[in-house]
């Protein structure tokens, strides 16, 4: 297997369209978004059939969440890893920590289904010694699924074509800023004193339709999507500003600002048990 | 119903055969004659196992296929469960040694078709629909620019 990853390097692989290339980290990448979109199709009957609750949401419903959103970050990736030559992207570094973020986002995306299936948390789960053990690796897992789209970051940054665009400028900002700030904050939600991503008393269980946020009490885990969010929002405003050529350099990094301050002030809020809503 | 071996015995070697198959697909390397094994030979051993019990339990049971009582009825007899059970075991890894084929012609990493073909292995259909949505997408970009000889057929 090992000689098997090596000789694909030169093989040509198929990709989407004549912008996308036909390397093996591309189509590595585009598969694993992919197939994290086939398993929220096969969870979807799950949903509609399945009538157990955990945590006041449907059993379903995490798991789901989960597929959706990596299925976007992995896109992500494959995308923005365009603006790097080829040799580059299928570089040692960035092969490595694809792969490994293709190994976190199985074991991940595995184990929260599987736990939502047998009623059990995933997350914030310290009944037995095996969930114990299992929270701590879905850590190891989180920061492996970072790490790829803070390297890609880097490696667009230093080997990226230098073409002062909105693009290249909220690809680099987008990818280190949001994968810094999702960490940071997704660490602070693993160790957060009350074993939830809610802070407060919840007495009516007010929530955000879709996103399930708390209208009552703190909720972590907007920062956190805020944060992770950017790593699709800032390259896409540098897109689209790109194409209608409005100073797309200025207006991207002051999203970023925004955004930085925005997901800081909800951070804050959360961790006083102030709800955003 | 007396048969040549008691059914527990060739419950556990059906297993076995099965299991043999799956490693092959799931985690050994892609050569022609250990393909050919998990493709052909196991499914086709596991296919006369099959006849053998169905042909000589099926037509002298009360149940059928009718509704659910009478599949019911039909898995009273031990053989004829067996039978059913060989007939997942087959056909599964039948599907499973295509969705590798298949995966391989587009290109598919080895890691992202383990766990297609893990859930292949223990939820047969949810296997499939998971290979064939993501082939399904794929059908829309030529398939035939990889370097063919580099995978099993």
């Amino acid at each position: 297997m090992l000689a098997n990853i090596f000789n694909q390097q030169n093989l040509r692989y198929p990709s989407f369209s004549n912008k996308m290339g036909n390397d093996h980290i591309t189509w590595l990448l585009t598969v694993s978004c992919l197939f994290l979109f086939s398993v929220t199709l096969v969870m979807l009957p799950a949903y509609y059939f399945d009538i157990r609750y955990l945590n006041t949401a449907p059993i379903w419903a995490k798991p789901i969440k989960f597929s959706l959103s990596l299925a976007m970050h992995f896109l992500t990736l494959a995308i923005l890893a365009q603006q790097l030559e080829r040799s580059k992207r299928t570089g040692l570094l960035l092969t490595f920590f694809s792969y490994l973020a293709v190994v976190s986002m199985l074991f991940e995306q595995i184990y929260i289904s599987i736990q939502a299936a047998r009623g059990r948390q995933s997350h914030f789960n310290d009944d037995t010694d095996f969930e114990i053990l299992m929270y701590a690796f879905m850590g190891i897992g989180a920061v492996n699924l970072i790490l790829v789209s803070f390297v890609l970051g880097i490696l667009i940054w230093k080997y990226g074509k230098k073409d002062n665009s909105g693009l290249r400028l909220g690809s680099i900002l987008g990818l280190t800023i949001g994968s810094v700030l999702t960490l940071y904050y997704a660490m602070t939600m693993g160790k957060s004193p009350s074993d939830s991503h809610l802070i407060g008393e919840v007495v009516s269980n007010s929530k955000i339709p879709v996103v399930g946020w708390s209208r009552e009490v703190g909720d972590l885990r907007i920062p956190h999507f805020i944060a992770t969010h950017m790593m699709q929002i800032l390259p896409l405003l540098g897109l689209f500003l790109d194409k209608m050529k409005y100073s797309p350099r200025m207006l991207v990094a002051l999203a970023t600002v925004i955004l930085v301050i925005m997901s800081g002030v909800f951070f804050d809020w959360a961790l006083a048990g102030k709800s955003v809503f | 119903m007396d048969t040549v071996a008691a059914p527990e015995q060739l419950f556990y070697w059906a297993g076995q055969m099965a299991s043999l198959g799956w490693l092959i697909l799931i985690f050994l390397p892609r050569l022609k004659a250990l393909f050919f094994l998990a493709k052909y030979m196991l499914p086709l051993a596991l296919g006369l196992l099959y006849s053998g019990l169905m042909l000589t339990a099926y037509f002298i049971s009360d149940g059928g296929y009718g509704s659910l009582d009478a599949v019911r009825v039909l898995f009273t007899s031990d053989q004829i469960l067996l039978a059913g059970w060989v007939h997942y075991l087959a056909f599964d890894l039948f599907i499973g040694a295509w969705i590798a084929t298949q995966a391989d012609k587009i290109g598919i990493s080895r890691l992202l078709q383990a766990p297609i073909l893990l859930a292949t292995y223990l939820f047969g259909p949810l296997g499939l629909v998971l290979f064939l949505f993501i082939q399904a997408t794929c059908s829309q970009i030529e398939v035939t620019q990889m370097g063919e000889s580099h995978y099993a057929s």
